[in-house]
């Protein structure tokens, strides 16, 4: 009952923010592997890293595909499936987090490079509790540049709608 | 048929007034566990904001959060001040605030920070610290205190505070006495029952202390204490702001491989959501406790529906007998019951306020739990509606007994 009422309303909203989207249904729905650029090779952006046998640890050394965007999402409106990890809470739930293709992998591997990471604001905050809850994020992609010291870019995403991922 | 109902209800009026107490009661129960429980997560939800990570000695995560953030529990241990600048030193890192904990005075924590968490320190969506009265911190024995210690101990800027060693203590930092400059706003947080000074205030009162107990006899002055460098060796934790929220995990993965010492960096939002999941459990059954008891006081209901069949053969046998049909008895039997539940309900919301007006200055004072009084939500409407629904469908029961017999059943009684 509670998922249902949060459905409608955020569809109510949705369609009234986006008056060009029909329905949900229309929109792209894409995967983790088309956020990296076409024609870049998977094992160059995770790479080697920086092993440290004697400390036992792995640091990562992302090579300049770790950053490389694709450059057909740029302002695209997609559909796309992941995990949450809350970064800004309300009352009524999240309000901005880091989509990412796994949850709890990152102990005994390096955090995913740049490039498979999607840093997601949503007007309507999602009320989940649950880390290991699959979603699907709708709204505009965006090419986050930013100037920073360590110079990095990244996928930003405005979410309109978000739902339940349903496992098949 | 509701006159009808109404003053077959009055006419019982004991009986009925006990079953609507019941159902009151045990809806005031519901909805105040669900009260509690939204208001326990919203208040903890609203603690903390715009921190991207917090670094601590290497413990769990769900231990860092609770000790740093909401002062409950105890630190492992200290990080040295050398990791902490080394952290603050890595060009991913924005800003960094150090807390320094385990001092305290009377029942509230003392925390060792720098100026920059008034600013960087941020609740409940963003909303910033403000000060109540007075200023910030500027002298090396000057503190702000949240809005509970100076409401509970009658404090105003300029009283002199001493700090005592340990989480209760009757140690007391005696010899370097503190001057309240600022008092903080009321936020809702653990910043309320905190007593802020400077990471040097923190050093200046452990000068004549060595390995946890006062050096006897050895008092320094503390005009001789402002010209020694106050160098922190340790700190509590840090808040850590990123520059880009995209290097968060890159940071704290490399914080929590940090070489030299064994450090835990941790996402608040994510050690949050582990929180719930312990405690989720704990909620679940509280309210599934509290469904129970409104199940069993409609129960009641329905007992009391059917003990008062009993009484009311012949009322039911003359109203059929004056032309009712079974139809109008089952309606009216219902009826009655829809009315009582909705009263109950009613009056439980009512209940539920008048509680929280009384109990809410209480659970903040004992908790820090502020639970807001607002209007009754859209999910709350519906547990009222369930509950009058309810008590229509357990009402179904005895009404359907006495339409099938109310004729021949109350002609043929003997009294």
């Amino acid at each position: 009952m509670r998922l249902s009422r949060r459905h409608m309303i955020a569809a109510t909203a949705s369609s009234l923010a986006v008056p060009n989207i029909a329905t949900a249904r229309d929109v792209p729905e894409i995967t983790w592997d088309d956020l990296i650029p076409p024609g870049v090779p998977y094992s160059e952006i995770i790479g080697e890293g920086d092993i440290d046998r004697v400390n036992d640890t792995w640091r990562p050394v992302f090579d300049e595909h770790a950053t490389k965007l694709n450059p057909t999402l740029d302002n695209a409106y997609v559909k796309l499936p992941g995990f949450i990890i809350p970064i800004d809470l309300s009352t009524k739930g999240v309000t901005s987090f880091v989509l990412v293709p796994y949850v709890g992998a990152c102990i005994h591997t390096p955090p995913p490079p740049p490039n498979q990471l999607v840093f997601v604001t949503t007007k309507t905050p999602w009320p989940s509790d649950d880390l290991w809850e699959a979603v699907w994020v709708i709204g505009r992609m965006r090419h986050e540049l930013q100037s920073t010291e360590v110079a990095q870019t990244g996928y930003a995403l405005e979410a309109d709608e978000m739902e339940v991922y349903v496992w098949q | 048929m509701l006159r009808l109902a109404l003053g077959s209800l009055r006419a019982r009026a004991l009986t009925v007034a006990m079953t609507i107490l019941a159902i009151a009661l045990s809806v005031a129960l519901f909805l105040g566990v669900e009260k509690i429980r939204t208001g326990a997560k919203a208040s903890f939800a609203d603690t903390i904001s715009g921190t991207d990570l917090i670094v601590g000695a290497r413990s769990g995560s769900v231990q860092l959060l609770l000790y740093s953030v909401f002062r409950i529990g105890n630190a492992t241990n200290n990080m040295t001040w050398d990791s902490y600048q080394d952290i603050a030193a890595r060009p991913q890192v924005d800003w960094i605030v150090p807390i320094s904990l385990g001092d305290s005075h009377r029942q509230f924590r003392v925390m060792g920070t720098t100026a920059e968490f008034f600013t960087r320190y941020k609740y409940r969506s963003g909303q910033s610290l403000e000060l109540a009265d007075g200023s910030m911190m500027d002298d090396l024995f000057d503190t702000v205190i949240g809005a509970d210690v100076a409401a509970t101990l009658g404090y105003s800027v300029g009283d002199p505070i001493i700090i005592a060693h340990g989480l209760a203590s009757f140690t007391e930092h005696k010899d370097q006495p503190f001057r309240i400059s600022g008092i903080l706003e009321k936020t809702g947080t653990p910043v309320d029952r905190t007593v802020i000074v400077s990471l040097e205030g923190i050093e200046a009162v452990h000068v004549d202390w060595q390995s946890g107990a006062k050096i006897p006899g050895q008092t320094t002055p503390a005009e001789v204490i402002r010209q020694m460098e106050l160098k922190p060796k340790a700190v509590t934790a840090a808040l850590v702001g990123v520059q880009s929220r995209l290097q968060i995990f890159g940071l704290q993965r490399a914080i929590n491989e940090y070489g030299q010492e064994p450090l835990l960096a941790i996402l608040p939002g994510v050690a949050l959501q582990e929180l719930w999941q312990i405690v989720g459990v704990a909620e679940t059954a509280l309210l599934a406790v509290s469904a129970m008891v409104v199940v069993t006081a409609l129960i009641g209901m329905m007992a009391t529906i059917f003990s008062s069949l009993s009484e009311r053969r012949r009322e039911m046998a003359i109203f059929r007998a004056m032309g009712a049909r079974p139809r109008v008895i089952l309606g009216l039997l219902v009826l009655e019951a829809v009315v009582m539940a909705a009263i109950g309900a009613i009056l439980g919301l009512i209940l539920l306020y008048i509680g929280l007006f009384i109990a809410q200055p209480l659970i903040d004072n004992a908790f820090g739990l502020w639970l807001p009084i607002e209007a009754p939500s859209l999910r709350e409407l519906y547990v009222l509606l369930g509950v009058i629904a309810a008590g229509a469908i357990v009402s179904m029961i005895p009404a359907l007994r006495a339409y099938r017999m109310s004729l021949a059943d109350g002609m043929t009684v003997r009294v």
